[in-house]
């Protein structure tokens, strides 16, 4: 099993490539070399503090909204902003081209890391639990049995699952998003550092998982310099210029970008100077670890799957069963969230179980155990699901874009018309071309999955030949997911 | 550093207490305030759910659990008003005939107003006459004018509250299946308890809604051994288009024709005329209900009515 805080503590494990290598970018830019005043901003005490604080204030001016402004989704701010704008802004943008950006600026946490650090901004110097800062609550370890990405998985199928009840009813998004920032905030306090972020959030886990196809990654410049030069190792216990990396990740190890928040506290406490912010291409992390994070990758196709049947499909029945706080339909709604429960859970793994089992088979070896297809392959449906993600977002934009510019002058459907947009009618915005926009996403994902798992495949087998046969498998699971999608979208 | 935490903690700290007065002080000031002074400006919130325009303020706090009750709108003569309408849930339409105001669409989720001078004292009866839900036709008001000096009219009372939980009956028994239908899909707000009629319909050339306990006699059942005859047929689903005998009921081809009209009516609607060309669309109209109950559904709801009728006592 999966253990996040040993990511960058635990890289001799034998799913490992032979040669050590879990990042397969050769490509490099480190924008900390490139600007240096973009370095200077990150090593500012202030510079997160200056981030969350509006978005925070934002946050809760969306609860606010979804608490008393229109019950009517289409009119409320909480529910075009969160699950339309930055929904799409998140998938499309973010963690593609920016890795966890959004966990730099998230407002879950503000208010219990505020607690747990009793500072918004300075460092506490001090000697507790192995580190060298200062921090209030209880800060217990997080329980061994929950050190993985399970419980986030089970949330955000949980919290999916009642995804047509949120995109409808204002006062159930605050519920939810309200319920993830009173948990944030209590966990903060029992728990040492981000164990919310880093074991809890829904959100959190699948921007972990797809931010491994990042463009950017938090790395250490040399890791000799951590593992030998490095006495301190402020990265992982904080200094006086950083608190301790709040997601317990020691950059002489860390090789994913899974569990960085860019939080930038190993910038600024590094002794060394040994932070680099690279620019990479495209799919630079590859190498999945444990079942939980396989499994994150068959929970977010089917998820992806479900959501364009249900959303963008032309199939009413399932509409009505999804929407159950309008219809009342608690049976359809049952078939409904066990169809989702089935797929993401048994249907897929089983699928991907079957194709392991004969891809091991077609190599004509038993070099590599059929555990390690699995899972080493699964990251195949990384790039495959982010950009089907990706090609369903695009239709939810290009649909409902024309509420965002009437909601920005009426946040709250009281009526008000804060910069003359409010009366904009509603109008899709180029749908015509949304297939134009789809097809191209979902074959870059099939190539980007093909390609990727070809690598790991020559990292699993010594011989091309074996390599190949044990991939074709998956390629035909792949290609024929990819060939769903298109039907569906195109029809 | 130690400025700047104290900075960030009192910004943390004001902006979460300012963000409610703020967000509340812009509305009152810029939105609700934006109306010539002197200007009553009310607001009034479309609830389906129990059929209301409330004056309550209705979100996602209070839509679930409260009874939100059809709000009584007093107003003094002379008074400049504003209504500020908006819709919780679906679309509604606001009519006050008497008024002139409206019918106002409401659309879900957007603010729409009308204005008008109360000039004249009187209570004035208002609807929503756009079919909203189960309640849809309980969504009725008054707007209540005094003259100026005087305390408010008490207005006579809506006849009754939306009730969505009756008991569900067998439906084999066509008489009380009718009977449920009938008051289940607020036949009742219209046409009566046990369809005695009277409820008054603004220039409506009839000027109330008609009676339906005397079906018997509009179908021309003079009997009600014949009324027994018919139900009975209407119980075996006889194809009346298909007689191998026509039964013992006097002029029976004209029953038909009155039993088919009536059919007609709860199955496509009826616009009701209005008693002068150029005064107000009359507010209560016969809806459609095809889309919404079986023939068989409309065949109990004439037998309920059938067996409606008071015949007088032969044997004595």
């Amino acid at each position: 099993m999966n253990n996040p805080q040993q990511d960058s503590t635990d890289v001799t494990r034998k799913t490992l490539p032979p040669d050590g290598k879990v990042n397969n970018a050769k490509f490099k830019i480190n924008l900390f070399v490139l600007f240096p005043w973009f370095k200077k901003i990150c090593k500012w005490r202030s510079i997160q503090f200056l981030l969350v604080f509006p978005t925070m204030v934002i946050f809760l001016f969306f609860l606010y909204a979804g608490l008393f402004g229109s019950r009517v989704g289409n009119r409320n701010i909480i529910v075009i902003f969160v699950w339309i704008l930055w929904w799409f802004l998140l998938i499309t943008f973010m963690v593609p081209f920016a890795s966890r950006v959004w966990c730099f600026v998230c407002p879950f946490p503000f208010f219990g890391e505020w607690f747990q650090r009793g500072a918004l901004i300075k460092v506490r110097v001090g000697k507790m639990l192995g580190l060298r800062n200062k921090m209030f609550g209880l800060n217990k370890r997080w329980p061994k049995f929950l050190t993985n990405i399970w419980l986030q998985n089970i949330l955000f199928l949980a919290m999916c699952t009642f995804s047509a009840m949120f995109l409808t009813r204002p006062v159930v998004s605050v519920l939810i998003l309200g319920g993830l920032f009173v948990a944030a905030t209590f966990l903060s306090m029992i728990y040492r550092q981000r164990a919310f972020c880093m074991y809890v959030c829904p959100v959190s886990g699948f921007q972990g998982l797809y931010a491994m196809t990042s463009m950017i990654e938090l790395r250490a410049t040399d890791k000799e310099v951590c593992r030998k030069t490095c006495k301190t190792k402020n990265c992982l216990t904080g200094s006086e210029e950083g608190w301790a990396c709040p997601w317990f990740q020691y950059m002489g190890k860390m090789e994913r970008n899974n569990y960085c928040g860019l939080c930038m506290e190993c910038v600024k406490s590094c002794p060394n100077d040994n932070i680099s912010l690279n620019v990479r291409p495209f799919c630079g992390d590859t190498l999945i670890k444990g079942y939980d994070e396989a499994w994150k990758s068959f929970i977010m196709l089917a998820l992806a799957m479900v959501y364009s049947v249900t959303l963008l499909g032309p199939f009413g029945t399932i509409k009505d069963w999804a929407n159950v706080a309008e219809t009342g339909n608690w049976k359809g709604f049952s078939i409904y969230a066990g169809i989702i429960w089935f797929t993401a859970l048994v249907g897929i793994p089983f699928v991907w179980y079957l194709a392991s089992r004969l891809g091991r088979f077609l190599s004509g070896t038993n070099e590599v155990s059929t555990k390690d297809i699995f899972i080493r392959y699964s990251y195949m449906l990384v790039p495959l699901g982010l950009l089907a993600w990706i090609a369903f977002s695009f239709p939810l934009i290009m649909i409902n874009g024309s509420y965002i510019i009437s909601i920005i002058s009426d946040p709250l459907g009281w009526g008000w018309d804060l910069v003359g947009t409010a009366h904009v009618p509603w109008k899709p915005i180029f749908s015509q071309y949304t297939a134009h926009v789809q097809i191209p996403l979902l074959l870059l994902g099939l190539y980007f999955a093909i390609k990727r798992g070809y690598d790991i495949s020559l990292t699993l087998y010594q011989n091309k030949s074996r390599a190949a046969r044990s991939l074709i498998p998956v390629v035909v699971v792949c290609t024929a997911m990819i060939l769903a999608f298109l039907k569906l979208f195109t029809g | 550093m130690k400025f700047k935490e104290i900075l960030a903690t009192i910004s943390v700290i004001v902006s979460v207490i300012a963000l409610p007065l703020v967000i509340n002080w812009y509305h009152e000031s810029y939105v609700l305030g934006a109306y010539p002074e002197g200007t009553k400006v009310i607001t009034l919130s479309a609830v389906a759910k129990g059929g209301a325009w409330t004056l309550d303020k209705v979100d996602g706090t209070n839509y679930w659990w409260k009874d939100f009750k059809p709000a009584t709108i007093n107003l003094e003569e002379g008074d400049k008003v504003v209504l500020r309408f908006e819709s919780t849930d679906v679309h509604h339409r606001f009519y006050c005939p008497e008024l002139n105001i409206g019918p106002v669409e409401v659309e879900p989720g957007h603010i729409v107003t009308a204005e008008f001078e109360a000039n004249e004292a009187g209570t004035y009866r208002y609807y929503c006459t756009s079919m909203c839900g189960d309640c849809h036709f309980y969504m009725q008001g008054w707007i209540v004018v005094t003259a100026k000096g005087q305390p408010p009219q008490q207005p006579e009372e809506i006849a009754m509250a939306c009730e969505q939980h009756y008991e569900k009956p067998p439906k084999k028994d066509m008489v009380t299946w009718g009977k449920y239908l009938y008051y289940k899909n607020a036949c009742i707000s219209c046409h009566g308890d046990e369809g005695q009629g009277g409820v008054e319909n603004i220039n409506y050339i009839k000027d109330e809604i008609p009676a339906h306990d005397i079906l018997a006699e509009k179908l021309w059942l003079k009997e009600k051994e014949h009324v027994d005859i018919f139900v009975d047929m209407l119980k075996k689903r006889v194809d009346f288009e298909d007689l191998e005998e026509e039964p013992d009921i006097p002029l029976f081809n004209l029953v038909l024709k009155q039993y088919n009209a009536a059919k007609d009516l709860i199955r496509y609607g009826k616009h009701c005329a209005k008693a002068d060309a150029a005064g107000p669309e009359p507010p209560l109209q016969m809806v459609s209900w095809q889309a919404l109950l079986t023939d068989y559904d409309m065949d109990s709801i004439i037998t309920y009515l059938l067996m409606l009728y008071e015949w007088e006592d032969d044997e004595e």
